[in-house]
């Protein structure tokens, strides 16, 4: 049996590199068992497709540069890609999020869905090796969440003072049209675009009181600890959607909150 | 408004077709009239050129489907023999049920314009032109494969405006101008493939449905019965003829290939709804009888993929008028 190990993760996606944490192509066929009357399988065709394969590209990724290109997939706009010998297409963003936590690097994370299907170029390819690229030694070019810039993120506006943790997503609904006879999608339509932003802290104010309220713009701006911009100023500018207390014995009181923003 | 004027009826069917423009079809490598189009282009071996004005050319959807029905009359004989027999001369209804999903604004208003442009009229659809189909130019007499099938009147469809830029079309195209003199060119074309002509010639006239369908197999069985009743006392019952039990059997064909899928579809329409073919029920009923069947509806599932379902009614008698 042979491995290949990967000191780092490149992923090429829309014709930059991304460094990731970690990268999964996952591909799911519908196929269902021909079994016919009498309970045999039907002679030279035991199994059928009964709908379009589908195929994800999963994405956790630092951010090095001040500029996260894949924020930009949003919309309508799809990109090409490779990683692991495997070259993909048609890949469009469906889920986006950044995870902010005090102290540590700050994680991106991201989705596609593959409308084009796949093309093996060689499994088990040597990844390119570039010791430029050593994770420990380029820790301070990475966003990091102690120095993350936060801007309304107090009492007053969301009934947190001290975040602990803060999630940011976007989801954007991706409508594939098939026509009779083709096996990918004619066409991928975008539908309905929506933010999320989920803040979990301390120092809790009248927080429950808020639910179904509108409130002013939060920003988060990830910074490495140097205090350079790492990715885009990620902004939310929606409602309270839920919210949470909880205490439990010997410990703290801590909240969370879900502000939602409907974009398309 | 206008109104067909019974007395040159079929005159005014013939104005109809504005789809073929003889301007459009001159010159040695075009069929120059309709006539000499709808006639020699099932025919010939090598099809001649054709253009068509105004074609409706968006494929539809999966999950859109055609329905192939045969109005019968039902007959009954003495000792409850039931038959069918056709009941008109024109008497093939082919039904085209279309979903148009997931469409633009401008595609659906493109497609909802030409519905309404044409109403009730007779309109080709054509997905793919002479021009556009490549060496397989028999590919350009579909609408949808396998159907060798252009021309048809919609009388209504609905639109679902579901989001922004998102749109779903359901459209009802009808054409009933088979019958069984022409009803092997729904599914036959002499420039049509080798293979496909073969497989034509072996099912259009088999009397025997060998392709075993996907459970569940549904049989209904009907007994009849003379009931008598003298004044105020209940009814009785007793047998009535030597035919006293109809099977009814449903059987549903799920995920077939396209050639599979034509298979069944040239044997049952071969039949014309009222001669019989043989199919073999399973234990714990197992028996081989005569069946009719009146329906196919054919789904489009996904690529390579089908469902059929045949709605057969037992014969006592076997029904082959070749």
């Amino acid at each position: 049996m042979a491995y290949i190990e990967y000191q780092e993760c490149e992923v090429e996606i829309g014709g930059q590199n991304v460094l990731a944490k970690s990268a999964a192509i996952t591909t799911s066929a519908n196929v269902k068992a021909n079994r016919v009357y009498g309970g045999k399988f039907r002679k030279g065709q035991k199994y059928s497709a009964t709908s379009f394969p589908t195929a994800t590209l999963d994405l956790n990724y630092y951010i090095m540069e001040n500029h996260d290109h894949i924020e930009q997939m949003t919309g309508q706009k799809y990109a090409n890609g490779s990683f692991c010998g495997i070259n993909f297409s048609g890949a469009a963003l469906t889920n986006y999020s950044v995870n902010i936590q005090p102290y540590k690097v700050i994680e991106y994370k991201a989705t596609f869905m593959l409308y084009s299907g796949l093309d093996q170029r060689s499994l088990g390819a040597e990844p390119v090796e570039d010791p430029s690229v050593g994770t420990d030694l380029f820790y301070e070019k990475f966003a990091n969440g102690a120095y993350t810039e936060l801007v309304n993120f107090n009492r007053q506006n969301i009934g947190i003072d001290f975040p602990s943790s803060i999630s940011y997503q976007v989801t954007c609904e991706r409508i594939p049209k098939y026509v009779i006879g083709d096996e990918y999608p004619e066409s991928v339509a975008l539908g309905r675009v929506n933010r999320r932003l989920s803040v979990e802290g301390e120092n809790i104010g009248s927080l429950i009181t808020f639910s179904g309220k509108d409130f002013a713009t939060v920003e988060i701006s990830p910074r490495s600890i140097d205090g350079v911009s790492r990715g885009q100023t990620v902004t939310c500018d929606g409602i309270i959607k839920d919210q949470n207390l909880a205490v439990s014995s010997e410990g703290v009181l801590a909240g969370s909150i879900n502000i939602e923003q409907s974009l398309r | 408004m206008s109104v067909l004027d019974p007395r040159h009826v079929w005159g005014d069917f013939a104005k109809q077709k504005t789809f073929f423009r003889e301007s459009d079809n001159s010159g040695a490598d075009h069929y120059n009239t309709y006539a000499s189009f709808i006639k020699d282009s099932k025919t010939d071996s090598s099809l001649k050129k054709f253009v068509y004005h105004e074609p409706f050319t968006f494929i539809p959807s999966y999950g859109s489907s055609v329905t192939i029905e045969f109005q019968n009359n039902e007959l009954e004989y003495g000792n409850k023999y039931r038959t069918a027999e056709p009941a008109l001369f024109n008497r093939i209804a082919v039904s085209f049920e279309l979903n148009f999903s997931d469409r633009s604004d401008d595609q659906a208003k493109a497609i909802t314009d030409f519905l309404e442009r044409k109403q009730s009229s007779v309109f080709v659809m054509q997905p793919r032109s002479y021009d556009e189909v490549g060496e397989e130019k028999f590919k350009s007499l579909y609408s949808l494969d396998p159907y060798f099938l252009q021309e048809f009147r919609c009388f209504q469809y609905s639109l679902n405006e579901e989001y922004v830029d998102q749109n779903s079309i359901t459209a009802n195209f009808a054409n009933q101008d088979f019958s069984e003199l022409t009803l092997k060119y729904l599914l036959y074309s002499n420039s049509m493939s080798e293979k496909r002509k073969e497989i034509f010639e072996e099912y259009f006239y088999k009397d025997r449905l060998d392709i075993l369908p996907s459970y569940t197999v549904s049989t209904d069985a009907s007994f009849h019965a003379v009931n008598y009743s003298l004044g105020k006392s209940r009814s009785e019952f007793g047998p009535d003829g030597i035919y006293s039990k109809t099977d009814n059997i449903i059987l549903n064909y799920e995920n077939l290939t396209d050639l599979d899928a034509y298979k069944i579809i040239c044997l049952v329409a071969g039949k014309y709804g009222f001669e019989t073919f043989k199919f073999t029920t399973q234990k714990p009923d197992l028996r081989t009888l005569n069946f009719r069947c009146a329906s196919i509806r054919h789904e489009f599932v996904y690529k390579d993929t089908n469902n059929i379902q045949l709605n057969l009614t037992e014969e006592k008698i076997k029904k082959f008028l070749k």
